[in-house]
């Protein structure tokens, strides 16, 4: 059997008295669409940042590819690629130009920097506009862009912190049909987002983090499972509630079944009885 | 129907207040505010004193006026008042990135409190403040000279005060447009600094062609005491040889002009608060194909453009030459960058004009007897402006910074490729400088030229030290296209020491090599000095490397925002 393509052993993070990643054990297998979940302020974002190196851990270890990140921090970055949350572009240039530079910090040489750009400009569609810089391309124009400057190198490990944030519904099909194919050529996908329905839709493995803490890991099916045998379901919301045995949960009825969302919806609706 | 009580619009006011005070205080919650609060202080102060001292001297001025009976000069006065506060205003909203009161209007806000907030902005300015303060001195000054102009004295600078702030809200609300689009927000702000660098040359022009300019602007006397700043001293003649319509009259002209551009300003925020939006256009979304389409495309052509010119790889790693092409490029596109490139030839020019003139008695300049430290000194005040480039590396990456950290790549060659480019244009200012020189005073000795460059590669190779740790330890975000860009207090005053201690250690050693009369000492000092320094550098880049991943978070806090 093939190494995990990342592995984390008791991942913390803490900012001062806060801990944002607290004790984080994942094991993400080569070649998955991992949808990695969590309510707003859970952590998700500190354990990209981690996982990529923009941020160090206050403790534990991360091991991507079976190399240490903190031992082997350029040879891991030559395997992955990384949409951020600031998506780290750089505005006064072209898109043309930000790709162009991108390929030549991977190390790809300048003929096939520039063979790759143009490429990835025609299929994120960026082609047309090639003199516009990017402080003057929309936020979804600049999300394609980051993206594509996250593949330029064919990574081995991609990972994207909401990716699909702005995009419009048409521009987003075919970023995830590139990333399906992509998957289905042995590239691990790792994705934060707030859309379920596009995670439930495309990733094959889910983790749940809530509150700095890893509540849950594993496949759909065994989430599904997992949840449905613990009784949680049952104070899991109004549209749980209405979920019968063997209707097929969705991940939207399994995120708030184990985050637990239910007494503060009861509670808001006890504190705003003004709003209703 | 919303829950909502009518607010009165005091109460309007009074929240706006609250919310800007509010907004200045938590501004100063984090550690780095502290430093930059204590630069504030320090700037105030230096505000203060600057504002104060010219007040006096236009209160004693208001004084001799007034007691001499000669009216007509206060326009002089107030043209002063009226420059700043038309030109400070303008200044600052180019540079400005807070607060936009336009921001409000989403609230139920009345137009009435609107268009008093625009008035309210307008007042709350370092430049209005400082003209209200003149304004004030002013009126101390006819106080103390005839007490009996007071009262009229100040109905007519309330009422000047009144047309200044119109005029002022008025031209930047029309000015707006321009001012929201980052092109022509630009090419604003090389207009300004064009305009300051008139300024500058003011006094020659003034020195060699006032005689000449001095007949046209006393037949345009008449015309300029129609404006604003030539009313008040009519209405205060008027009064003073009892003649109460000229008061009147110069008070109904000047309400007039209020009205005017109170007018006119009313009509740019009746479309701002009926929706107009004049925020940075974002370019429409490119034409879509489905995803199948997209990935059925056949192989795409490189453009010839795209492709890279390797002038540099042979000598440099790929990374740190992509980094060099990078900053290139932002040079090109960013127009206060490019204007600091031409700023030291000109300011060079007029020193030159101004030091080989002979003003105020002084018929043999001190360049004119030492031709060949005309060179040394250009160099030296170029490197003044070049050398604190290399404090604040990272000022113009933004975002982009997150990039250095995610490719893989060690820091020590994005600091190369940033060197580098600080290097490149030190040697083509360098050259500059020397032509100039060559072609104003002629060609410097051989041994000054070499000398001059000796000293420039080690106070640069020092600067790329000193200033990677700045960058590293003390970030601060610049934006395009902005002219007051606050680097770090720490990184200012370490940058200050730099080149003060810099610019003495060349001028000793030029003064011993000078004094025993062995000039090729300055040069082999430098020469030695130069080889240690890089030695040094190359040394440092590792450290720095380590010490930029330990600084990542800082980094990417300050200039990802």
């Amino acid at each position: 059997m093939s190494q995990p393509a990342i592995v984390t052993e008791n991942l913390t993070r803490k900012f001062g008295e806060l801990v944002a990643v607290n004790q984080i054990n994942l094991s993400v297998e080569g070649g998955q669409f991992f949808g990695f979940l969590g309510p707003n302020g859970a952590g998700k974002s500190t354990m990209i940042k981690m996982l990529t190196g923009l941020l160090a851990p206050t403790s534990g270890r991360m091991r991507l590819l079976g190399m240490d990140l903190e031992e082997q921090p350029i040879e891991v970055k030559r395997q992955i690629g990384v949409v951020p949350e600031g998506l780290a572009l750089f505005d006064r240039l072209t898109g043309s130009e930000f790709l162009n530079f991108t390929g030549r910090m991977y190390g790809l040489d300048a003929a096939t920097a520039a063979q790759r750009s143009a490429e990835l400009l025609d299929f994120m569609q960026l082609a047309d506009r090639p003199k516009t810089l990017i402080t003057d391309y929309s936020h979804g124009m600049q999300k394609k862009l980051a993206l594509a400057a996250a593949v330029i190198h064919t990574p081995k490990i991609l990972f994207l912190d909401e990716p699909f944030e702005g995009v419009d519904a048409i521009a987003a099909g075919t970023l995830k049909a590139m990333m399906m194919r992509m998957t289905q050529r042995g590239v691990t996908v790792f994705l934060t987002s707030h859309v379920l329905e596009i995670v439930e839709r495309l990733c094959s493995h889910v983790a749940i983090i809530h509150k700095g803490q890893l509540v849950a890991q594993g496949s759909l099916e065994e989430l599904r499972a997992g949840v449905a045998a613990s009784g949680r379901l049952a104070g899991a919301g109004a549209e749980a509630a209405v979920a019968t045995a063997d209707e097929t949960l969705t991940l939207e009825q399994i995120f708030l079944a184990i985050v637990g969302s239910s007494v503060d919806t009861r509670r808001a609706e006890e504190e705003l009885s003004w709003l209703m | 129907m919303a829950d909502v009580a009518k607010m009165s619009l005091g109460d309007q006011l009074a929240l706006m207040a609250w919310l800007r005070w509010k907004l200045f205080r938590n501004s100063l919650r984090k550690k780095s505010a502290k430093l930059d609060l204590l630069a504030y202080v320090l700037a105030s102060l230096f505000g203060l004193v600057f504002v104060f001292g010219i007040g006096m001297g236009m209160g004693f001025g208001a004084y001799f006026f007034t007691s001499q009976g000669q009216f007509a000069q206060f326009s002089l006065l107030l043209w002063a008042v009226f420059a700043i506060w038309q030109f400070m205003p303008l200044m600052t909203a180019t540079s400005a990135s807070g607060f936009d009161f336009r921001n409000l209007l989403r609230f139920p806000l009345r137009f009435s409190a609107f268009y008093l907030l625009s008035l309210a902005f307008g007042i709350a300015d370092p430049g209005v403040a400082a003209a209200l303060v003149w304004l004030l001195c002013i009126t101390v000054g006819i106080a103390a000279a005839r007490l009996d102009l007071v009262l009229p004295a100040i109905l007519l600078f309330i009422v000047f005060a009144a047309a200044n702030l119109m005029l002022s809200r008025m031209l930047f609300a029309w000015l707006e447009r321009v001012l929201a689009r980052r092109r022509t927000r630009e090419a604003l702000f090389v207009v300004f600094m064009l305009a300051m660098l008139g300024a500058q040359f003011s006094g020659i022009i003034v020195e060699r062609w006032g005689r000449q300019a001095a007949p046209y602007l006393l037949k345009a006397q008449p015309v300029l005491s129609l404006l604003p700043p030539g009313l008040p001293g009519r209405g205060l003649a008027g009064v003073a040889q009892g003649d109460s319509t000229a008061l009147f009259g110069a008070t109904a002209l000047l309400l007039a002009y209020a009205a005017a551009c109170g007018f006119l300003l009313r009509i740019r925020l009746r479309a701002q608060y009926l929706g107009e939006d004049l925020g940075e256009s974002r370019a429409p979304s490119a034409p879509q194909r489905t995803a199948a389409t997209a990935m059925a495309r056949p192989r795409v052509a490189v453009p010839e453009a795209a492709g890279e010119r390797s002038f540099l790889p042979p000598l440099i790693s790929a990374p740190a030459a992509a980094v060099l092409r990078k900053e290139i490029r932002y040079i090109q596109r960013n127009s206060a960058m490019l204007m600091t490139l031409v700023l030291p030839i000109i300011l060079i020019v007029f020193i030159s004009l101004s030091m080989t003139s002979p003003r105020h008695g002084h018929a043999n300049p001190f360049f004119v007897r030492m031709p060949d430290l005309a060179f040394p000194a250009g160099a030296a005040y170029m490197f003044l402006i070049f050398g604190q480039f290399a404090h604040n590396s990272f000022a113009y990456d933004g975002r982009g910074v997150q990039l250095y950290f995610l490719a893989p790549v060690r820091f020590r060659e994005i600091l190369l490729g940033k060197n580098l480019m600080l290097a490149l244009e030190v040697v083509l200012e360098t050259f500059l400088v020397w032509i100039l020189i060559s072609a104003l005073k002629g060609p410097p000795a051989a041994i000054y030229l070499l000398g001059t460059c000796s000293w420039l590669l080690f106070a640069l190779l020092v600067h790329f030290m000193i200033g990677n740790w700045l960058s590293l330890q003390f970030p601060r975000r610049f934006d395009f296209g902005q002219f007051r860009r606050r680097a770090s207090g720490v990184t200012v005053l370490t940058g200050l020491i730099l080149q003060v201690v810099l610019l003495g250690l060349g001028v000793l050693v030029g003064f011993i090599a000078f004094m025993s009369g062995r000039l090729w000492i300055f040069l082999a000092v430098f020469l030695v000095l130069s080889a240690m320094a890089l030695w040094l550098y190359l040394a440092s880049l590792d450290s720095f490397s380590r010490f930029a991943m330990a600084r990542r978070e800082v980094l990417m806090e300050q200039l990802v925002r």
